[in-house]
């Protein structure tokens, strides 16, 4: 096991829990969104790193392109506007 | 002569119809109804009694017959079929001729009875006496006990609707509901009993080869095999034969079940003659003659009938000593009678026992119809102290009633005396050959010989002789023709029936004058299983009976001079003009015997004492162990599920912490198990 | 090669953060989020078994899993719509009325 191996798995580990973390603590769905799409990225490097390329690619793909798209759509849809004109509607 | 057996199923069906139309005629026009529903009454009586001659006849020529009219459940699917048939017997045939010959003579004395009196509910009455006569013809032709049972439970049901003729009144209310109550209580034995004939043999018919006697004679043989439930044949038939023993005591009024008869007079006279005295309470004694096929397997059954029978006789006997209603003293006589029957039957004297049955059934037919028409001319006052010099007012009815009470007390040569000496003898003689407890029975069957000459004459003296002790007694009038011939038929019936079998000179006349053994005897080409012979060999042979060598002239002078003993005795004490009563010396037997031997408080304590509690106990450990145990399991869940369901709070984030909560527990009892702590 | 069990406490914190998100946050969506992060977790532990184990079967699964996911986020979302439009908000602590 190399030293550099080892130092990529802790980098991307850590900024996978860290954007993980942004899921979750962020004030903003958008956020989380966002956040979220960096962490399934960072996934997808752990697999490209345990030579999953093609898991890697079908994550990026699937979850990046789908599930993460879905996602910033329903966020949008629900978001609440707090403008006067909604409120006067 | 076998078209006459061809129609023996119409002999219960005419009066049947009599039935149908008092019933609905009397319901919808009543008006149109001749007579109250009596014409079509006796008309039918009439018809069946004439089909009952023609088959007597048919018999008498040899032909006997068991055929099978109309299949209940057909033995597809059980292991037996459930059928109704007729059987035709010497046994039956002579049934039902006694059945219909007393039904229609108790018809048109009703029409003296009821109708003239003027009582209400006429085609009510009508229609019971139809129904009761059309299932009693039913019942004695029965071809097997499934039919027995079922016609003997209506006569029952009869027996309660006649009783309770005057049902706005609370005696005959009463009367009719314990008289139903008891009987149906011997009945449920009979029913235990019948099931376990149709389960043991798989066939209830009385007679044949495939018969249930047949059947239990061959495995007796060890020539088949029943289901015996695990004990040996002896046993079991002696349990069965106990069983259908219950219904017998029951229906015959016999100890301890007789104390419904005594009460069953409340009913009117004519339907104590008719049910109560001649046919239904003969029902019980007539199904242990009926199978006595397979009751001659059993000396324990019969040692039992015959010291129930004698038993009967007695105690029955000492009760009637005191009675002051006429018709308690014919109450209690008839189950002294009955005692005697049994008591010939349960020592194996089938001829004998049918034999006092055929001559009871006239004379005390007859001796009720003579009390009606007493208590007629009495204005329904029955009370025999206030009778007396009848004698002069309504001789016709004083002469055939003599007639009768001598053939009940056993005088030579009335009816009683040639069939209770039959009875009397076979008891003795098959005591003496070794049957200590039959001999037993016999002394009882033999005391009560004079008790019963002394409560018949006592009831023919107080009755008709001395002077009038009342005003009514005074100014009775003679009784109406439709009442006079009736009670005269019966009379003459009852001095001359009994010269059918004069058994007690068996050995000094020739057999051929022993009408009745002989008719009894058969040959039966059709039925060798049901003839007197028959039951004789399995007697002997099965249940061991053998009989004594006893001179049959010395048994009935014995019981000749017990009879004239006891109606000496009250020709001294009653035969005088101004008869009193002679009860007190009895000191406090006399108030036992009054009320017979606190038998009915015994019983009321027996439901209220015992049966009661345990009922009530039973109930509260229904209502609080069962039910708690229940009602514990529904309310236990209904108030779980109440709490559970607050874990239910619709929050999604409760569901997830529970879900969560869950993983964790798994998690750890994983760990624990993996041995990871 | 990265040993096996750091991938597992790396997955098992990325599988934490996921429940820790389901448990707190009230948002419809973030909670959806949240249960991809578990799935992601779970995914990795597969695919690095499968590495360490040399067979392809873990990432098999991982794939199986990833077309559930797909599904199961767009069976979610029409629901979060569908509860937007009735409760005006995506707090999942609003609509309690499915319940006895």
């Amino acid at each position: 096991m190399s030293s550099l191996e080892l130092a990529a798995f802790v980098v991307f580990a850590l900024v996978t829990l860290g954007f993980s973390a942004g899921v979750v603590l962020s004030k903003q769905a958008w956020h989380a969104a966002l956040s979220l799409g960096g962490a399934l990225f960072s996934v997808a490097v752990h697999y490209v790193m345990l030579g999953a390329q093609f898991v890697a690619a079908m994550q990026v793909l699937v979850y990046v392109g789908g599930v993460l798209v879905l996602l910033a759509f329903a966020v949008m849809l629900t978001e609440r506007d707090e403008s006067p004109e909604e409120v006067t509607a | 002569m076998a078209g006459a057996l061809a129609v023996a199923p119409a002999i219960p069906l005419v009066p049947f119809a009599a039935f149908l139309v008092a019933l609905l005629v009397g319901h919808y026009k009543p008006n149109a109804l001749p007579r109250g529903g009596a014409l079509p009454g006796i008309a039918a009586t009439a018809i069946s009694l004439v089909l009952s001659a023609l088959a007597f006849l048919a018999v008498s020529g040899g032909a006997a017959t068991t055929s099978q009219v109309w299949t209940w459940v057909p033995a597809a699917r059980a292991s037996f079929a459930l059928t109704f048939g007729v059987l035709v017997d010497p046994l039956s045939a002579m049934m039902v001729v006694i059945v219909s010959g007393v039904s229609l003579l108790v018809h048109v004395f009703s029409l003296g009875y009821m109708n003239d009196e003027g009582e209400s509910g006429l085609p009510r009455y009508y229609a019971g006496l139809g129904l009761f006569t059309a299932s009693m013809l039913a019942f004695a032709l029965a071809a097997n006990l499934l039919q027995a049972f079922v016609f003997f439970e209506l006569v029952g049901f009869c027996s309660w609707w006649l009783i309770g003729h005057w049902f706005r009144e609370s005696g005959p209310a009463s009367a009719a509901k314990k008289a139903f109550l008891v009987t149906r209580f011997g009945d449920y034995f009979l029913l235990v009993g019948l099931v376990g004939v149709l389960g043991t043999f798989g066939t209830a018919a009385f007679a044949g080869d495939a018969s249930f006697p047949a059947l239990a004679h061959a495995a007796l043989e060890g020539e088949a095999t029943v289901r015996t439930f695990g004990f040996t044949p002896e046993t079991w038939f002696t349990v069965l034969g106990l069983l259908i023993l219950g219904g017998v005591i029951g229906k015959s009024a016999q100890f301890p079940l007789q104390t419904w008869l005594p009460d069953a007079m409340e009913g009117p006279t004519p339907v104590s003659a008719l049910i109560h005295a001649a046919t239904m309470v003969a029902a019980g004694v007539y199904l242990v003659a009926r199978m006595y096929g397979f009751y001659a397997l059993t000396p324990t059954v019969l040692t039992v009938i015959a010291l129930v029978g004698g038993g009967t006789a007695l105690f029955a006997a000492t009760m009637a000593l005191v009675k002051r209603e006429i018709k308690q003293v014919l109450a209690y006589s008839t189950i002294s009678q009955y005692g005697y029957i049994m008591l010939g039957l349960g020592s194996g004297g089938y001829v004998a026992g049918v034999f006092h049955l055929l001559t009871h059934a006239t004379f005390k037919a007859l001796l009720f119809l003579g009390a009606g028409a007493v208590i007629i001319a009495m204005h329904h006052d029955e009370d025999m102290w206030k009778m007396g010099g009848l004698k002069s007012r309504m001789p016709t009815v004083y002469w055939a009633f003599l007639s009768g009470s001598l053939a009940l007390a056993g005088i030579v040569p009335f009816a009683g005396f040639w069939s209770k000496d039959a009875v009397l003898h076979r008891a003795l003689a098959v005591g003496l050959g070794g049957q200590p407890l039959v001999l037993f029975a016999y002394l009882m069957g033999l005391v009560a010989v004079c008790f019963t000459g002394f409560y018949t004459f006592r009831m023919v003296f107080l009755t008709f002789h001395g002077e009038p002790r009342s005003e009514t007694a005074a100014n009775a009038d003679a009784a109406s023709a439709n009442m006079r011939v009736p009670v005269a038929v019966l009379g003459v019936l009852a001095a001359v029936i009994g010269l059918v079998n004069v058994d007690p000179l068996k050995g000094v006349v020739g057999d051929h004058l022993l009408f009745l053994e002989r008719w009894l005897n058969g040959p039966l080409p059709g039925l060798a299983g049901a003839t007197a012979e028959h039951y004789h060999e399995l007697v002997v042979d099965v249940a061991g009976f053998h009989a004594a060598s006893v001179s049959s002239i010395g048994s009935a002078v014995l019981s000749l001079v017990f009879a004239l003993a006891g109606v000496a005795l009250a020709w001294t004490w009653y035969n005088v003009p101004e008869p009193t009563e002679k009860t007190d010396a009895l000191g406090p037997t006399k108030t036992l015997l009054y009320n017979n031997y606190y038998q009915d408080e015994f019983q009321t304590w027996l439901a209220e004492g015992v049966a009661e509690p345990l009922a009530r106990a039973v109930d509260v450990v229904d209502g609080s162990v069962v039910d708690g145990v229940v009602d514990g399991v529904s309310s236990t869940s209904l108030v779980a599920s109440d709490r559970l369901r607050r874990v239910q709070t619709g929050v999604v984030t409760t569901y997830t912490t529970q879900l969560v909560f869950g993983l964790v527990v798994l998690l750890v009892i994983v760990l624990l198990l993996g041995g990871w702590f | 090669m990265v040993p096996l069990r750091y991938y597992l406490v790396f997955s098992a914190a990325m599988f934490c953060i996921g429940v820790f998100g389901v448990l707190a946050r009230r948002n419809a969506l973030v909670y959806l989020m949240s249960v991809e992060l578990m799935l992601n977790a779970a995914n990795v532990v597969f695919v690095a078994a499968s590495a360490q184990y040399g067979t392809l079967s873990g990432q098999v699964f991982s794939l199986f899993t990833m077309a559930l996911a797909a599904a199961e986020v767009a069976v979610g979302v029409g629901i979060v719509l569908v509860v937007y439009r009735n409760f005006k908000d995506v707090d999942i602590t609003k609509p309690t009325s499915m319940r006895w």
